[in-house]
């Protein structure tokens, strides 16, 4: 119906794979990050079914202490920069030029340069399995002195943080892409206050990228010059380890926001197309996301509560950590009084976006407790933190991401998803990642560290580490339900039409997949939800004003 | 006269020893660690602050967990779509109850803040009666050093470090290498070891108990394998237990690096307990897979036509009191150099080599 007002054209000719290898398209740079996100991620749990079944048990399982130090580094190295990073970028990568009415993003060629970047620092990250003494075993943290030639004389670390240097300058390429498009490119009416929401939340995001991730970058390089050069940046004595720390966390704390900010942008987008209703407290929303982008840069050092800080900046981080938590309790209340007094249809992208919201609660509260200094004392490094962090990233960020591919993928591909599936997808990864992630917490209570190749019988661990690696089993199982859902779709093929949910944003005013420039003719907004108006318009009813 | 010291040397020696042995039987438990080692079963007053923060502020977290979560509830069951042309009023939001959803989280906040700054307090000073432990952390065990007395001991030699319980405790902690976490749960929260500095965590009101102890802080291959016990006793059980510590000390003779040095007959049963005390099953693997070193497997029949000029003993007692001069290809020469200087005795020594001649 949409399209009847912004009328698009279909795809004619079938892309060839120079198309796809040459293309400086949006939608197909998108799509390879998607893809290119999901191969990482099969890999990123394959490492991490490797751990859980090595953990089930006291004893050796599967792997050797070497290799099981190896499998949990990359394991978390892959996961964060080379599946939830690129999966964000590719969702932003498709649907922002969309949402703000433009027919692709700012830079075309920057954009491609991105991807192919990040393809090239996943084969060099991935390529130091082949070097002798196999991948780095530094954790994703690498802190000094570990990796020091002297502790680790392998190549493998010097292909992990030049990986790291490569896949981080895609980064701030695609940040500042980001950036210059969505504050140039948008539609005649398309006003910073009709933003949609996901597009706001990857602005926010791309200047968090482009503030944090050249510290990280430089740290890198501080590091290879240190194996190579001898430079003394992170040595004892000399240098100093815990500069390290501070410079790797000064990024590494808002990449947390930059995995998470995302996720609830995707979420701000689907509750009000599923509730009918319009985002409860659009602005605060907006101005939570940009609080939270200016917080995340104030609270590094909670990662160094054990370093031995000085008591003045113990008091900073430890209040500035607290403060944090305020922006995205006001977001939780948001979304869900969106929901309240809505008309609820639950499709498979509502279910995961619900799953995000209760999921996330408890990663959001698991998060306060280690703000609490002498808490923190005691849960740092343990098994509680592995809960807390993916409670926020799997139960939020992943929760959010599946339901942005149930979500959007009819409108990438043109097909819809079989509901039946997405609905045992959606309840196997529940009760799995529960089943996984909740036990953790008590194991971190009960006093098991985090990186532990082995354990003793008699702390009395056992249980919950067979109960997570159950769980993790069930995630695995959840994932290939997903994966044949995705199959038998698209050999189902039924067509999505260009608006399969109501929605309320300009990527539902095209045709599904959209044409190479979009739109036909650009459109003009004068709402936040200029679909639904044009949908109301269409049956003759009223549109009522909006607020912006 | 000098025959009578000498008598009185051996009882003194003998006495000492059974302290030990029956005091360490009795105070340690059966089980070699501890169950688990949660600080909410505190053995110190400062372990105890993990309590008084951590039940309170899990009330809270359940009260708003328990509300968000029945308000989600509430929105599921409640508003689910009855018919497809339902149309709700299409509220933008509330001021008020924005207003309201900011101010009492950030209230909660300012409270939290309020308590942790207190406890926090408690915590900073370490007492000045407080007896000194410097904890030196190596890839992969931990050094004892205590300094009134000058005793060092080893976590693989003994996974065993007694403190008594009449006055707080100050555990200084550094590190030789890289970055380890001293840990031990039930008495306070962990301080990370780091090369070129010295960090200090301390207990007081330590109850008598046994105490397990680990590394936080991922430190390469066998991170998870830097275990050990605090065993906390009354000052004259201490007292005791440091005497005959620093007696066993001072009675120890290392062996040197001499290869010619007459050994004593070996005893194999006590030279297989020493190898794995000793932290040589930390790099060498009995089974024929390569750890950090070669595999033990075989050494029997190995050791001898290693070297032209050594005999099997000769080779077996130069590869561990000097074991740069012949490493095996392949291998780097990473093992430490003082089992000579400082840490076997010549009957130590001779009990290993007779177990190595034993594996087949």
């Amino acid at each position: 119906m949409a399209a009847t007002t912004y009328p698009g054209s279909a795809v004619t000719r079938r892309a060839s794979l120079v198309d796809w290898l040459t293309t400086v398209d949006h939608k197909k740079i998108g799509i390879m990050y998607v893809i290119l996100a999901f191969l990482f991620f099969a890999a990123g749990g394959t490492l991490a079914l490797l751990i859980r079944w090595e953990l089930a048990l006291p004893g050796q399982q599967l792997l050797d202490a070497d290799q099981y130090n190896k499998v949990f580094s990359m394991h978390g190295t892959t996961m964060i920069f080379l599946f939830v990073i690129p999966m964000l970028v590719g969702l932003g990568n498709y649907f922002v030029p969309l949402q703000i009415g433009a027919r692709d993003m700012a830079f075309p060629r920057l954009n491609a340069l991105s991807l192919w970047m990040t393809v090239g620092g996943g084969i060099l990250l991935y390529s130091s399995w082949l070097v002798p003494g196999g991948a780095a075993a530094i954790g994703w943290t690498g802190y000094a002195p570990l990796t020091s030639t002297t502790f680790s004389p392998s190549s493998s670390v010097d292909l992990w943080a030049i990986g790291l240097i490569v896949l981080g300058s895609a980064s701030t390429a695609g940040a500042v892409n980001f950036i210059v498009t969505t504050l140039n490119m948008r539609a005649p009416g398309m006003t910073m206050w009709r933003l949609p929401l996901f597009t706001w939340s990857v602005l926010v995001t791309a200047f968090m990228v482009l503030l944090a991730t050249p510290m990280l970058s430089g740290a890198l390089a501080m590091q290879l010059a240190d194996r190579n050069l001898g430079t003394q940046f992170f040595v004892p004595e000399s240098g100093d380890p815990v500069l390290w720390q501070h410079l790797f966390w000064f990024y590494s704390h808002p990449a947390v926001y930059i995995m998470v900010v995302p996720a609830m942008g995707v979420i701000s987008e689907i509750l009000p197309v599923f509730s009918r209703k319009p985002i409860f407290g659009y602005s605060a929303i907006v101005w939570s996301s940009i609080a939270i982008g200016v917080l995340g840069f104030t609270t590094w050092a909670h990662h160094m509560f054990t370093t031995g800080l000085s008591p003045l900046l113990e008091s900073f981080f430890i209040l500035s950590t607290m403060i944090i938590a305020v922006p995205t309790g006001v977001k939780m209340f948001n979304w869900i009084f969106t929901m309240i007094g809505g008309s609820l249809k639950f499709d498979t992208p509502l279910l995961f976006s619900i799953g995000f919201l209760s999921m996330f609660l408890i990663g959001g509260l698991s998060g306060v407790f280690q703000a609490v200094l002498p808490l923190d004392r005691q849960l740092h490094d343990t098994y509680w933190v592995v809960a807390h962090f993916h409670y926020v990233i799997f139960g939020g960020t992943v929760f959010g991401l599946v339901a942005g591919a149930y979500y959007w993928l009819p409108k990438m591909f043109g097909f819809k998803l079989g509901e039946g599936l997405g609905k045992i997808h959606f309840w196997l990864m529940f009760i799995g990642f529960n089943l996984t992630f909740f036990p953790m917490h008590i194991l971190g209570l009960l006093g098991m560290p985090r990186r532990y190749f082995d354990y003793p019988a008699e702390r009395g661990w056992t249980e919950y580490n067979l109960a997570a690696t159950i769980g993790a089993f069930i995630i695995l199982l959840a994932f290939l339900v997903f994966l044949v859902n995705v199959i038998m779709s698209a050999i189902r093929r039924e067509p999505a039409g260009d608006d399969p949910w109501e929605g309320n944003t300009l990527e539902w005013a095209t045709t599904s997949p959209p044409p190479v420039h979009n739109f036909d003719r650009i459109p003009v907004v004068s709402s936040l939800r200029p679909v639904r108006d044009a949908r109301l318009r269409l049956a003759g009813e009223p549109v009522e004003d909006e607020l912006h | 006269m000098k025959k009578d010291h000498r008598v009185v040397l051996r009882l003194r020696r003998a006495a000492a020893v059974l302290f030990a042995t029956v005091l360490v039987a009795v105070l340690v438990p059966l089980q070699a660690f501890a169950a688990p080692p949660t600080p909410l079963r505190p053995g110190s007053g400062n372990a105890a602050v993990f309590g008084a923060l951590f039940w309170p502020i899990l009330a809270i977290a359940t009260v708003v967990f328990v509300l968000v979560e029945g308000l989600l509830i509430f929105a599921i069951v409640r508003y689910r779509r009855r018919y497809d042309d339902d149309t709700p009023v299409q509220v933008h939001g509330n001021n008020t109850l924005e207003l309201i959803w900011t101010i009492i989280p950030a209230l909660i906040m300012a409270v939290l803040f309020a308590m942790t700054l207190v406890e926090l307090q408690k915590e900073r000073n370490t007492p000045p009666d407080a007896m000194r432990i410097e904890v030196t952390g190596h890839q992969w065990y931990w050094e004892f050093y205590y300094p009134e007395t000058g005793l060092k001991l080893d976590s693989r030699t003994t996974t065993s470090f007694f403190i008594p319980t009449d006055r707080p405790v100050a555990f200084e902690v550094t590190s030789k290498d890289v970055i380890h976490s001293f840990w031990v749960p039930q008495l306070n929260g962990k301080m990370d070891a780091i090369p070129g500095r010295v960090n200090t965590v301390w207990a007081g009101d330590v109850k008598p108990g046994t105490y397990a102890g680990q590394c936080a802080e991922f430190c390469g291959l066998r991170h998870y394998n830097m275990l050990f016990n605090i065993i906390a006793v009354t000052p004259e059980d201490f007292d005791v237990w440091m005497q005959a510590q620093v007696f066993l000390a001072s009675q120890f003779r290392p062996v040197g690096t001499d290869i010619e040095a007459p050994l004593p007959s070996g005893e194999a049963t006590s030279g297989e307990a020493l190898f794995v005390a000793q932290g040589c099953v930390a790099c060498h693997s009995l089974d024929g897979s390569t750890l950090v070193g070669p595999s033990m497997q075989g050494m029997a029949g190995r050791a001898e036509g290693r070297s032209t000029e050594l005999s099997a003993e000769q080779y077996l007692h130069q590869s561990i009191v000097l074991p740069c001069e012949y490493v095996v290809d392949g291998f780097a020469c990473v093992m430490p150099q003082n089992f000579g200087t400082e840490k076997l005795d010549a009957q130590a020594l001779a009990d290993l080599i007779a177990y190595l001649e034993t594996l087949e």
